[in-house]
């Protein structure tokens, strides 16, 4: 096993993979912009290596300072995390040239699955359904227009190297093609560095399911069920579940052999993500891989009762995979919000500044995954994800229940953050009822969250009252504390003034 | 002592007394006997009868606090009667400053001094946090200034451009 493992990344993933690497007795090397030196992946580390100023195409996306910092500290493997290098097959290669472990699949099927357009081609190779659309990059918004009228409006535009949202646009009609397309690329490439972006059919009330395989290099891979992504922003997941209320044990088996098949062909072994759109009749359409370590892998982690973290560097430093497919069972439900720095009641603009304080939920059945702290400054640079919160239960009802309770218990203090849109989400009937679509939280913000009062006017009232009670005790506290200040001023004041007077 | 104190948009009148502890208030008429305790910095414990309700208060930028009771946070600022006389200083009518809506650096200037925009059209574009913003103007006029330009750093409520 390593000794040494250099985290190439930040924010909560880089804390998650360092508690990890302390789990398995390997030490954790963090890398730093000048932005984040004394980010809590910092403090948790035991060597933290400078990479550059903020920009992330100045550090977190600079491959040599990364491959460098892990010499200079003698790690022996690099886990890249999410986003940033994670899925940058040069990157990849660069590490195994450089003599190092990358924890995450070859080269060659990161290279494969990673561009979108021949992912769709080796899914179409094994037989998976696909979405209609385009495999080639778009040369001109010409192309583009003559692609969207071939397979119909509405359409996708969608970065080949891209993965969060970043690069992708929906397109309802020919007029909004051209600017559309332009902010697609200057996204892709400021994101990933690769302008390229192809189109696809849009699927209309879609679900977003995908399916999470772990392999390693003897040709074991295995899936562990689904997660439910389909609440959606902007195309940035923000609540995940597992398992998904509408997948059931025969199509979870149809959806994981897919899977298993399109990973297999490419080689891949390692954690890697299938991501499927299945439409309102439960068929499914392979929409993508995602050749790294999710976002959301927490929830899958407390339904199968597996590490991923831990398996990853098992399977990298060359060990069999633990457990086999029969070992794979679902247990209960989780539920993961990704809480962001934007404030949810001004279209979610993003709320950098300073955490003054922070209360993080504890009790049975919750994971808190945080990269920030009680006196932080969340940085302008960087995805503003602060934490995710998880929680879980018996059953998926029980687990909404639990996850009322925890967001109550949380706050964040000195920004804006997106905690009460998930507690009018926990709320929601249709939510409830697991009856939604990636389109949900579009129509849930047009109605107005929060807008309705389920306590009734009187209980509503009494709780705005006491609100105002508090606000003005806090005036209060505050003018007194104040008032002692000016007092002390003042009397200063009064010495320099006696001082200028005896000096005539 | 007697505040104005706006909530959630709404604004409501408050006298409050307090001695050791034990607060009187009244809240746009309402009666409230409180016994108060504050276990830490910004947390305010308020007993009524055998009910209690911790409450959390912190500042925000711009003067006002954010209160979270419960499940619930509300937006207050405590008005006090001087502030109330100088604001509302507005700028002259037909006249838009475009401002960022938050920290970050200028990716795009769409529009030049003295193109004409409609309303809805994309003035500036302002990437924070990876995402890129198009600062539109909300009506139909010309772009008299521009005050960025490209790779600028920006902050919150820095005027961008004007469109009269």
């Amino acid at each position: 096993m390593f000794k040494k493992l250099l985290i190439a990344n930040r924010g909560e993933i880089a804390v998650r993979i360092a508690r990890g690497c302390r789990e398995m007795g390997i030490s954790p090397v963090a890398v730093y912009s000048d932005a984040d030196r004394a980010a809590l992946h910092v403090r948790v580390a035991d060597e933290a290596i400078h990479i550059g100023p903020p920009p992330s195409a100045d550090s977190y996306l600079r491959i040599d300072k990364i491959i460098d910092a892990a010499r200079r500290t003698g790690a022996e493997a690099i886990h890249p995390g999410y986003g940033f290098l994670s899925e940058n097959a040069e990157f990849a290669r660069a590490v195994e040239d450089a003599g190092l472990v990358l924890v995450g699949p070859p080269a060659s099927a990161m290279q494969l699955m990673g561009s979108k357009t021949s992912a769709r081609q080796a899914a179409q190779a094994v037989g998976a359904p696909v979405v209609p659309g385009t495999t080639e990059p778009l040369r001109s918004v010409e192309e583009a227009l003559a692609t969207a009228e071939e397979i119909g409006y509405p359409v996708m535009l969608k970065a080949a190297s891209g993965g969060g949202g970043k690069g992708m646009r929906m397109v309802r009609s020919r007029d909004e093609i051209g600017s559309a397309l332009a902010l697609a690329q200057s996204e892709a490439a400021a994101s990933f560095k690769d302008s390229s972006v192809y189109i696809e059919k849009f699927i209309e009330r879609p679900r977003h399911i995908e399916i999470q395989l772990i392999g390693d290099r003897y040709g074991n891979l295995v899936y562990l069920g689904e997660r439910e992504c389909s609440l959606q922003r902007r195309h940035q997941k923000v609540v995940e579940e597992c398992p998904s209320p509408v997948v059931d044990e025969d199509l979870r088996q149809r959806m994981g052999e897919a899977a298993v098949r399109i990973a297999r062909s490419a080689g891949y072994y390692n954690a890697g993500t299938i991501e499927f759109l299945v439409d309102p009749q439960r068929n499914f359409y392979f929409l993508e891989m995602n050749t790294r370590l999710q976002v959301e892998h927490p929830v899958t982690e407390l339904v199968t009762g597996r590490d991923l973290v831990h398996e990853q560097i098992r399977v990298a430093a060359g060990e069999k995979l633990s457990f086999s497919q029969s070992d794979v069972v679902l247990r209960g439900a989780a539920i993961e919000c990704r809480v962001y720095a934007e404030d949810p009641h001004n279209n979610f603009l993003p709320s950098p500044g300073r955490i003054t304080r922070v209360v993080t939920p504890a009790g049975p059945g919750v994971r808190y995954d945080s990269g920030s702290y009680s006196g932080w400054e969340v940085p302008i640079y960087y995805d503003p994800l602060l934490a995710k919160l998880c929680v879980w239960a018996e059953t998926r009802a029980a687990a909404i229940d639990r996850l009322g309770r925890v967001l109550d218990e949380y706050t964040v203090e000195g920004i804006n953050t997106t905690v009460p849109f998930f507690r009018a989400v926990v709320r929601d009937d249709a939510f409830r009822r697991g009856d939604f679509d990636t389109g949900f939280i579009d129509h849930f913000l047009k109605d107005g969250f929060g807008a309705h009062d389920p306590e009734g006017d009187e209980q509503a009232r009494r709780l705005e009252d006491l609100a105002v009670i508090a606000a003005a005790l806090d005036v209060r506290a505050r003018a007194t504390q104040s008032g002692a200040a000016q007092t002390r001023a003042a009397e200063s004041r009064w010495k320099l003034y006696g001082r200028l007077h005896q000096r005539r | 002592m007697k505040y104005e104190v706006e909530i959630n948009g709404r604004q409501v009148t408050v006298e409050l007394e307090e001695r050791d502890g034990q607060v009187t208030a009244r809240v746009g008429g309402r009666p409230y006997e409180i016994n108060v305790a504050r276990p830490e910095g910004g947390a305010y414990l308020l007993f009524i009868g055998d009910e209690v309700y911790e409450t959390r208060v912190w500042a925000e930028d711009g003067g006002g606090v954010r209160v979270k009771l419960r499940d619930r946070i509300f937006q207050a600022k405590v008005i006090d009667r001087k502030q109330r006389r100088g604001a509302a200083d507005h700028g002259p009518e037909g006249r838009q400053q475009l401002t960022a809506p938050m920290p970050g650096k200028v990716v795009r200037v769409l529009r030049a001094a003295g193109d004409e925009v409609a309303a809805g059209q994309g003035v500036v574009v302002v990437e924070a946090m990876k995402m890129q913003n198009e600062i539109k103007s909300s009506k139909a006029g010309r772009v008299v200034e521009v005050r960025v330009s490209e790779g600028a750093t920006v902050t919150a409520n820095q005027v961008l451009a004007v469109v009269e």
